[in-house]
């Protein structure tokens, strides 16, 4: 049974259209890496998972439901922010800059949200942080504010973060491409933990060699299409697209 | 040896390996050498020089009586209206405060009516002269002889006191500067921290109040700090309806006695003294918003009323 599924998405930002009628499937515990040139509209697709934008025309549904919408009378019409938020709660995002507070400590950007939903009590969350941290190998860092850890650091802190409602779908949007490249590592091993306990993951990614690694499906985007799919010694080794093979060759 | 090396000085490469030896390390000083700033204490000596002399200028001079300044500083009706200079400044910064942050978030509303409205209200308020609309309601009367709906009016004259008037202007200015101060502060957060707050199943108002204000407040705190100043001493164009400030109650003693130099004096050393507490304010309330980039966690009350500004900033880590 699928997860999240976008059937025939169309996209614009004024006149240009980002996204051009994309159909994906994620199945439950799947990890799908997505990839492609910049400008194909991966970012974009990632965003209308989790309703930080809505499709022009098409649909996007979490677990079978409609994300962000709700059809009633034979039309579509926009779901009131309190059931948009509860739907979020299902899916965790990770940022490419991070997007920790910078005015809250560790601990206090991961335990405001759940607290101010009363998902968990203060005590709960406190103790939840504490075991994510530990997960993500910064035990120590509860009381730091986010500006005095390195950038692999506040990767992980928001890792935790997205981690801390339990939820069924992590979206991750090139989360290693502001790190310097030495910190690169410690990021993708957390991720590549998280996949093996078989949390849905869609990862917007550059890393190929970790895609190849990790993923159970590549998508490849470009144009506001996907142009190919597939397990990922087919699409990195075997594309079948003319536009793959030479994307692949340029990195 | 390649001959044109040895024709440019084979000598010096021929002895470089002794230059590594230790043993031909030279005696060196560990002591710094302490220059004398001549530079700076010339600039000091003509600035303390400079300060005096216009000191002098005000205490040596057979036109100004020291004497009308001192008896006059603490005299009743000074210090009457010092409290109301007071009262016209904190009454319009709280209500222009109120009306600022509303009309700021207006301008950056995703609803255009809201948005138009909001740069109206700017507009308007920033672009006539401050003693212009003082003026304005101080007369208001002449206007509106009557204010009120039907059975309920009443004089205006009645409602729009001197005072009601002053604190009407004032606030109305500030909050127009308020406002713009507030939007800036807003636009300087980056977008994604409210992409976070979504993704995080953040409601706007939460977004607002505990991600995007406290990020922004370290953008608007030095702005809103000398807007505040401006005020204070804005307070004083209130004499031209009689509002009964600082200087209104200076100026009526220096129509009795005909010192207005040492009149105008008092109000300036009582301008100075609070503009300078409000100064002090402001840095303390700088420094405490700007908690995120020192090193370690601050603990404990780092300024005088430390455990006020605590309470609000600690809910946070209370909560958590």
């Amino acid at each position: 049974m699928s997860r999240v599924d976008l059937w025939g998405v169309e996209l614009s930002y004024g006149t240009e259209q980002v996204l051009k009628g994309v159909d994906l499937s994620v199945a439950d515990g799947e990890v799908v890496c997505v990839i492609g040139p910049s400008g194909a509209g991966k970012s974009t697709l990632l965003r209308l998972v989790n309703a930080l934008l809505l499709p022009d025309r098409g649909h996007v549904l979490l677990d079978g439901e409609l994300v962000g919408r709700r059809a009633r009378g034979g039309r579509l019409h926009a779901m009131p922010e309190r059931d948009v938020r509860v739907q979020r709660k299902k899916i965790g995002m990770v940022f490419q800059k991070f997007e920790l507070f910078p005015h809250m400590t560790v601990m206090q950007n991961l335990c405001l949200a759940p607290v101010i939903h009363k998902d968990l009590t203060p005590a709960q969350a406190r103790e939840r942080a504490t075991a994510l941290l530990a997960r993500v190998g910064l035990a120590d860092k509860h009381d730091s504010y986010p500006g005095r850890l390195s950038g692999g650091q506040q990767q992980r802190v928001a890792i935790a973060r997205a981690l801390m409602p339990d939820p069924g779908v992590l979206l991750f949007d090139e989360p290693t491409s502001a790190l310097d490249p030495e910190l690169v590592g410690e990021v993708l091993s957390v991720m590549r933990e998280l996949a093996s306990e078989g949390i849905t993951m869609i990862i917007v990614t550059h890393e190929l060699r970790f895609a190849r690694d990790v993923a159970d499906r590549i998508v490849f985007m470009d144009g506001g299409v996907v142009v190919e799919e597939g397990v990922p010694a087919e699409v990195l080794d075997r594309p079948r697209s003319e536009r793959v093979r030479t994307f692949l060759e340029r990195v | 040896m390649t001959p044109p090396s040895a024709a440019e000085g084979g000598d010096a490469v021929v002895e470089r390996p002794a230059a590594a030896e230790p043993a031909s390390r030279p005696e060196l000083p560990d002591d710094l050498a302490r220059g004398f700033p001549i530079g700076q204490a010339i600039g000091w000596v003509v600035l303390v020089a400079f300060v005096a002399w216009l000191l002098w200028l005000f205490l040596d001079n057979p036109n100004l009586d020291m004497a009308v300044v001192r008896h006059n500083l603490f005299n009743a009706n000074i210090l009457k209206g010092l409290r109301n200079t007071l009262m016209f400044a904190v009454c319009a910064e709280i209500a222009g405060l109120v009306i600022g942050v509303i009309v700021g978030f207006g301008r950056l509303s995703a609803v255009r009516v809201f948005r138009t409205a909001a740069w109206l209200y700017v507009w308007v308020f920033r672009s006539t002269p401050l003693v212009v609309q003082i003026l304005l309601w101080g007369n208001l009367a002449l206007l509106l002889p009557k204010l009120g709906v039907g059975p309920w009016h009443t004089e205006t004259n009645q409602v729009m006191t001197p005072f009601v008037a002053g604190v009407t202007a004032l606030a109305l200015h500030e909050a127009a500067y308020i406002a713009e101060i507030v939007r800036s502060g807003v636009t300087s957060v980056p977008e994604g921290q409210r992409e976070a707050a979504a993704a995080l199943g953040l409601s706007w108002w939460v977004t607002q109040r505990r991600l995007i204000l406290p990020q922004a407040l370290r953008v608007m705190i030095p702005p809103a700090g000398s807007a505040f100043v401006l005020l204070l001493k804005s307070t004083s164009l209130v004499v031209v309806i009689s509002g009964g400030d600082l200087l209104t109650e200076a100026q009526n003693i220096a129509s009795v006695n005909m010192h207005t130099i040492e009149l105008l004096l008092v109000a300036t050393l009582w301008f100075l003294l609070v503009t300078s507490v409000a100064a002090v304010g402001q840095r303390y309330l700088e420094r405490r918003y700007d908690r995120q980039n020192r090193r370690e966690p601050v603990r404990g009350p780092r300024w005088p009323l430390g455990h006020l500004g605590r309470g609000t900033s600690r809910k946070a880590g209370a909560r958590a």
